[in-house]
C-alpha cells in the first residue's frame, strides 16, 4: 500500500502534536511511514516528518553523509527551499550526523527573536533509540510533574540545546526519532536534566 | 461522501500551514503565532479559527463535537458541524465523553476533559492587549518586553470604577508565569478548567490570523490583585429547573408571563445526561 499523503500525514501530524504537547511522550509512525518507498536518502520516519511539516513555505537544511545529494531530492519532493543552518526553518539530522555538528548547528540556528519567537528552527533529529528510561528527567508544561527519558547520543548535543533555550520564548524545538519510528518532542520550554553520573 | 472537495475541505498546503502554527504555538504557550488564514466559506467572525484548527485536526476516526455557547444544536455549532461531516464523513456525538475532538464557541464543557481530546475553543479577538492599545505593532512590542501594565490597569480602573472587575467572559489569564492571554469568551467560571488541564485546549483567531494554545498540565492564573482576588460567577442557591444541578454555569431566564427568573444548565449535553440518569 503507498504512503497517503492526506490521511497518513494526518495520523502522523496527530501524533506528533500529541507528542509536542505532552514531552516526554513516545508514539511510534513506523505503520504509516514504511508505506513509502522512495529512494531519498532519509530514512522512511525522516521523510514522513518531513512530509508532515515542509512544502514550498518554509526552508530547511540536512546534516550527515551525502547532504548535497539528498538535500536536492527533499527539495525535488517537498519543494521545500534549502537554506543554510543560520537560516532554515526545519534542521534535519540523519543518523550518522558528526555529533559535534548538532552541537554547533544549535549554536547558530535560528532562535526566533522576542517579538517573533515562533520564527525559531525546529531540529527533526534521528537517534539510534529514545524511550523512557533512567538517565534524563524533563520538567516543564504538557508534563505531569516530571517523566524520565532515555535518548540516546543526546549527552552530544544537550548542553547546546540548553544554552539555545535560556532566554524563554528564544529558541530551538526538537523533534526526535529513532530508527524504530518512534517519536519524542522536546518544545523549548522543556527542562532537562541529568540523573545518570557518566 | 458525494463532495469533490478534499478530505477535510482544505487542500494539504493549507493544513501544512496550520498544523506548522499549531505546533509553535504548543511550544511557546499563550504565545499568539501568526498564521495565513483561509477564507472560509463562513463569515469572518463565526468561528474560522476554530473550524481551520478542527480541519487541520480531524482524522477519519474522529468522533466531533462542535458546541456554541454550551449547545450542541445551536445555529453556529450546526453549521459548523454540517461543513465538517460534509467533506470528511467523520462521526459526531453530544456526549462529551464520547468525543475525541471538541469545537467549542465560548464555553468549555462542564464534564472535565481527558488526554486522549483536544478542545478547539473559538476567538473573535485573540489580543488581550487590544483595549488598551490599537495597534497591532505596538501590541506585539509590549508582549515581547512582558509589558502588562496597561492590562494591569485596565483591571485596576474597573475596581475603582465599579468596586470590582467586570469581564463578565474573556478574563485575561497568566499563561506559564510568561504571557498574558485572551482565553476567548468564556466565563469567568471556565477560567480555572484552563489551568493543569488534562487535555490541549489550542485557539484559533480566523480573522485575526493567530493560533495560540495551552498545553495540557500548564500553569495558568487569572490577572488579578490580593485584595481584589478573581472570583468566578455565583449562583449560590440557584440549580437547574430541568435536572437540578448545582456548582455548574447557569443560565439565567425570565419567565415573560410572572417575570421571575429561573436557572438552566448552560451545558446542555451535560443536563441531558443527568436527565437520562448519567448515561
Amino acid at each position: 500500500m503507498n504512503f497517503d499523503m492526506v490521511h497518513d500525514v494526518q495520523k502522523i501530524y496527530r501524533k506528533l502534536l500529541n507528542c509536542m504537547a505532552r514531552p516526554g511522550v513516545v508514539a511510534n509512525i513506523s505503520q504509516e511511514s514504511n508505506k513509502l518507498n522512495i529512494a531519498s536518502g532519509l530514512s522512511n520516519s525522516l521523510l514522513a516528518l518531513t512530509f508532515t511539516v515542509c512544502d514550498a513555505e518554509v526552508s530547511f537544511n540536512i546534516l550527515g553523509e551525502h547532504e548535497e545529494s539528498i538535500i536536492r531530492k527533499v527539495h525535488n519532493l517537498t519543494y521545500a527551499q534549502s537554506e543554510k543552518t543560520e537560516t532554515a526553518d526545519y534542521i534535519i539530522v540523519k543518523f550518522l550526523a558528526e555529533r559535534g555538528k548538532i552541537a554547533t548547528a544549535f549554536g547558530i540556528a535560528k532562535k526566533g527573536t522576542f517579538i517573533d519567537p515562533h520564527t525559531a528552527a525546529t531540529f527533526i533529529i534521528e537517534v539510534e533509540t529514545l524511550g523512557l528510561g533512567p538517565s534524563l528527567k524533563l520538567t516543564g508544561p504538557g508534563i505531569k510533574d516530571s517523566v524520565s527519558v532515555e535518548i540516546s547520543g543526546s549527552e552530544a548535543w544537550l548542553a547546546a540545546r540548553t544554552e539555545a533555550n535560556a532566554e524563554f520564548p528564544l529558541g530551538i524545538d526538537v523533534i526526535l526519532v529513532d530508527l524504530q519510528g518512534n517519536i519524542m518532542c522536546l518544545p523549548r520550554t522543556t527542562h532537562t536534566c541529568n540523573l545518570e553520573v557518566k | 461522501m458525494g463532495t469533490k472537495y478534499n478530505f477535510a475541505f482544505f487542500d494539504e498546503g493549507s493544513k501544512r500551514e496550520i498544523r506548522r502554527a499549531t505546533l509553535k504555538a504548543v511550544a511557546i504557550p499563550g504565545y499568539q503565532v501568526p498564521f495565513a488564514s483561509r477564507e472560509m466559506p463562513i463569515g469572518r467572525g463565526w468561528g474560522t479559527g476554530g473550524l481551520q484548527l478542527t480541519l487541520s485536526l480531524i482524522g477519519e476516526k474522529e468522533i466531533l463535537k462542535v458546541i456554541d455557547q454550551g449547545s450542541d444544536e445551536s445555529v453556529n455549532a450546526v453549521n459548523i458541524k454540517k461543513l465538517i461531516v460534509s467533506t470528511t464523513g467523520v462521526q459526531t456525538t453530544i456526549d462529551t465523553r464520547k468525543a475525541t475532538l471538541i469545537q467549542s464557541r465560548h464555553r468549555i464543557p462542564e464534564i472535565p476533559l481527558n488526554k486522549e481530546q483536544i478542545l478547539v475553543l473559538q476567538v473573535p479577538i485573540p489580543e488581550p492587549l487590544r483595549v488598551v492599545e490599537a495597534s497591532e505593532h505596538k501590541t506585539k512590542r509590549l508582549h515581547s518586553e512582558s509589558d502588562y501594565s496597561g492590562a494591569w490597569l485596565m483591571l485596576f480602573e474597573q475596581i475603582m470604577k465599579y468596586d470590582s472587575v467586570t469581564h463578565g467572559a474573556d478574563y485575561p489569564v497568566i499563561v506559564k508565569d510568561r504571557y498574558v492571554m485572551s482565553p476567548s469568551p468564556i466565563p469567568r467560571f471556565d477560567n480555572p478548567k484552563l489551568n493543569n488541564s488534562e487535555a490541549l485546549i489550542l485557539l484559533g483567531a480566523g480573522r485575526e490570523k493567530k493560533i495560540y494554545a495551552v498545553p495540557p498540565y500548564t500553569k495558568v492564573i487569572s490577572m488579578a490583585f490580593e485584595d481584589y482576588p478573581f472570583r468566578v460567577e455565583s449562583f449560590s442557591g440557584q440549580k437547574c429547573h430541568l435536572c437540578g444541578a448545582q456548582g455548574v454555569y447557569l443560565d439565567e431566564i425570565i419567565d415573560e408571563k410572572t417575570g421571575e427568573a429561573y436557572y438552566q444548565c448552560n451545558d446542555t449535553s451535560n443536563c441531558l445526561m443527568r436527565l437520562n440518569g448519567g448515561k
